[in-house]
């Protein structure tokens, strides 16, 4: 039977050096980036935010470009979206509709900054934006849509992280005093676009994108407002 | 469709269309007034269809579309239903117009406890730092337990009710809890945690008044659902601001902590703890006046020093964005965010027992004597009256996805009878062998999210000294967790704690259960065993919803 002292030794020992394992790969890591981080802010008011985040793996991405404004309205218009739906539920709500992604205000205010975006964006940036509105509680919650974009090669991504969500507009609970309210995890959203002629999977990358030169040369695009 | 398949198509169809959160409509725009913006519905698509094809073929002018449309939606919006009901973090209600705002939450930490004790718990067992007081004369026991623990608990079971009322500056918060301590000789019941109102129209000056925890230091504003571990360390328990509990009733002013870098907290509070106040605390008395009787059978309960209150201040200075109180980089910042503060708490006039040294032989309120053996500073009981001073430093630091947290507590204890007690043994009246010190401790603790905002492991280490003036006292504590963060909030997320806590047994207890009949032998409460180990592994399970 162990000894009191050696018990105590043992366990001393045991946690002294899990604790000195984490803090080490801590201490070495914590300069280390992990996720994109935000480089430039090119606007950022109550209604829309639009940053240039730098990619952790490399990409080579085809920014900086020129878009027009309206250029880019166009091609927002014509994004859909569903909520990507787990099995088996997703059997039945294959059958809804999916939903328009912006409405013609959130695009108005929306595309000029990404159009800035797009002009200022290195190759290894892609462009992240919020739009807020006042939610359910006004004062306290906002509607967010948030997202981000980049373009490779002949095709332009978009992903989308959450689509129109109740989000808290305080980093702690206004009324659990110090309660910290961070983010909920980005969720899983199915995109469309018509005309799905420009639809396009990218066989390197698995992911569909617009062929956006291809669909600005189809029609006249609206002028500015 | 057969009958089975339609009824499947039905329930899926309640399921998908039931799952779905409130989200925006369609159509409506968000027109900016008084510089909000507010998203005003418009009419029935069709309808809308119809207008833009009338439009479009020169039925009706441009004039008219935008008259019938601007009437169409102020008609949608005057008709909207007054009230509002949707999940987000909790049931959400909110009536007219926003006036009156409900939140209902609910929390539940549900938890698997092993625990390996060494032999000394067995003989001597806790008598100094954690003893028992039982019964209705608060009879002072040894905590004694044989080696191995496996226990289920529910560890906290709590019901929130918060939001605004007239207006979204004015605010409530209540929370009832209905656990059960792990050490609790008797299942739990339904209390009241906290009601607090508080009132942020002055940014420079917040209000809050009621029943909460008091701004005093990191540790004890930080959450139990936003830690980094299991459990917080003993050492932060025994550094209260009242020195008796967290929580107490009274006032506390200070500024918007999101609008400014430098933070300050000052308050006014009854010093007693929760739901109780100074008036509840009295001594027993004899006849004549006099106290110090070691009968029982005094027929005056006599309160003192009951006019007295805590005071407590805090200053935090947000060196670099804003930390925050929630322990570890849930959010990944990208940017370093560091702050430091400190905090100072005088609470007067504490009655650890009455002067006849004893806790459990004349008929006194216990509830102080039951706080300060609840959080760990039984070596406190039985010195009379005493001032608590405590003062404390912080510091907090987080970015990418790292933390490091770090606190210095001191108390100063101030006896307001000088004297050496004379404590009752198996061999007579004695005088004790010293006089109580003070107390200090620290603890620094570190995390990294190994996956960001969802997997984290984090390590602390905790001193604390219960006794400036004992010797072999020292509590130390080692804490290893990894912790899943299920959805990247605190609100749904799995521990993996395992600590190690080492107490010494050196000093002695003063606040025995005496007179011992003579004969009786060694008294247990002032044995010395080595130290106490208790090797633990605690998995939990919690849910904020």
């Amino acid at each position: 039977m162990a000894t009191p002292i050696t018990d105590r030794l043992r366990a001393v020992l045991c946690a002294g050096g899990l604790c000195a394992g984490v803090l080490a790969v801590a201490w070495l890591n914590a300069g280390c980036a992990r996720l994109p981080y935000t480089t430039r802010v090119i606007q950022q008011d109550p209604r829309v935010t639009v940053t240039l985040q730098r990619e952790i793996e490399p990409a080579k991405y085809g920014h900086p470009i020129a878009l027009t404004a309206a250029q880019v309205n166009e091609i927002l218009r014509g994004f859909t979206i569903r909520k990507q739906v787990s099995l088996p539920l997703r059997w039945f709500a294959e059958e809804e509709p999916p939903n328009q992604l912006f409405r013609e205000d959130e695009r108005l205010v929306l595309a000029p900054a990404l159009a800035e975006a797009f002009r200022q964006a290195g190759p290894g940036e892609r462009l992240y934006f919020e739009l807020t509105a006042p939610g359910q509680n006004p004062r306290y919650d906002r509607d967010l849509t948030a997202g981000w974009l980049a373009i490779r090669g002949p095709l332009l991504h978009l992903t989308i992280e959450y689509f129109h969500v109740q989000t808290p507009a305080t980093r702690f609970s206004p009324y659990d005093l110090y309660y910290p309210t961070p983010r909920a995890e980005a969720r899983s959203y199915v995109l469309y676009f018509e005309p799905g002629r420009f639809w396009m999977l990218d066989r390197n990358t698995g992911q569909r994108g617009v062929e956006y030169e291809a669909f600005l040369k189809t029609g006249p695009v609206p002028r500015e407002r | 469709m057969t009958s089975a398949r339609l009824f499947l198509t039905v329930l899926a169809g309640i399921l998908v269309c039931g799952a779905q959160p409130a989200g925006a409509v369609e159509t409506g725009k968000l027109i900016e007034k008084d510089g909000k913006y507010v998203f005003v519905e418009s009419q029935d698509p069709a309808i809308k269809l119809l207008l833009e094809r009338s439009l479009k073929a020169g039925l009706i002018t441009q004039e008219e579309y935008d008259r019938v449309m601007k009437e169409s939606e102020t008609r949608a919006y005057l008709l909207q239903p007054t009230f509002k009901l949707w999940y987000d973090r909790g049931f959400n209600f909110s009536v007219s117009d926003n006036l009156f705002f409900l939140k209902v939450r609910a929390r539940f930490q549900f938890r698997l406890t092993q625990r390996y004790r060494n032999d000394a718990w067995r003989n001597p067992g806790d008598a100094k730092n954690f003893p028992e007081l039982l019964g209705v004369f608060g009879d002072y026991r040894a905590n004694r337990s044989e080696g191995n623990s496996t226990q289920f608990n529910i560890r906290r079971a709590r019901f929130y009710f918060m939001g605004h009322l007239f207006d979204p500056d004015f605010k409530y918060f209540v929370q009832l809890r209905a656990e059960t301590a792990e050490n609790a000789q008797s299942p739990g019941s339904l209390q009241l945690f906290d009601w607090y109102f508080s009132s942020s129209r002055l940014p420079l000056l917040n209000l809050q008044f009621g029943q909460y925890k008091v701004y005093f230091n990191r540790a004890q504003i930080n959450s139990t659902a936003s830690l980094q571990f299991a459990e917080r360390a003993l050492v932060m328990d025994a550094f209260t601001a009242s020195g008796l509990d967290r929580r107490d009733i009274g006032l506390t002013i200070m500024n918007d902590e999101e609008l400014y870098p430098v933070n300050y907290y000052f308050g006014l509070f009854n010093g007693a703890g929760p739901n109780f106040n100074r008036l509840g605390s009295f001594e027993s008395e004899s006849p004549d006046g006099t106290s110090g009787t070691t009968q029982r059978n005094i027929n005056s309960d006599v309160r003192v020093d009951f006019d007295r209150v805590m005071l407590v201040g805090r200053l935090m200075w947000n060196i670099a964005g804003r930390p925050g109180y929630g322990e570890g980089d849930i959010v990944y910042s990208e940017t370093p965010q560091v702050a430091i503060g400190g905090g100072y708490a005088w609470n007067p006039a504490i009655n650890t027992s009455t002067n006849n040294n004893f806790i459990g032989i004349d008929l006194a309120n216990l509830n102080y004597r039951r706080q300060l053996a609840a959080f760990g500073n039984g070596r406190q009981l039985g010195w009379g009256i005493v001032d608590y001073s405590t003062w404390n430093l912080d510091f907090v630091a987080k970015y990418r996805g790292w933390s490091l947290q770090a606190e210095y507590y001191s108390k100063n204890i101030n006896r307001h009878n000088k004297g050496l007690p004379i404590i009752n043994t198996a061999t007579g009246p004695v005088p004790a062998a010293g006089l109580l010190g003070n107390a200090s401790g620290w603890y620094v603790q570190s995390g990294y999210y190994l996956i960001p905002r969802q997997l984290e492991v984090a390590a602390r280490y905790a001193y604390w000294d219960p006794d400036t003036r004992a010797a072999d006292d020292l509590v130390k504590q080692v804490d290893v967790s990894l912790n899943w963060f299920l959805n990247s909030t605190y609100d749904h997320q799995i521990m993996l704690t395992y600590s190690n806590i080492a107490m010494g047994t050196g000093g002695y207890a003063i606040a025995r259960s005496a007179p011992l009949p003579n004969g009786f032998g060694t008294v247990p409460l002032d044995a010395r065993g080595g130290t106490l180990i208790e090797n633990l592994i605690r998995i939990q399970y919690q849910i904020f919803f």
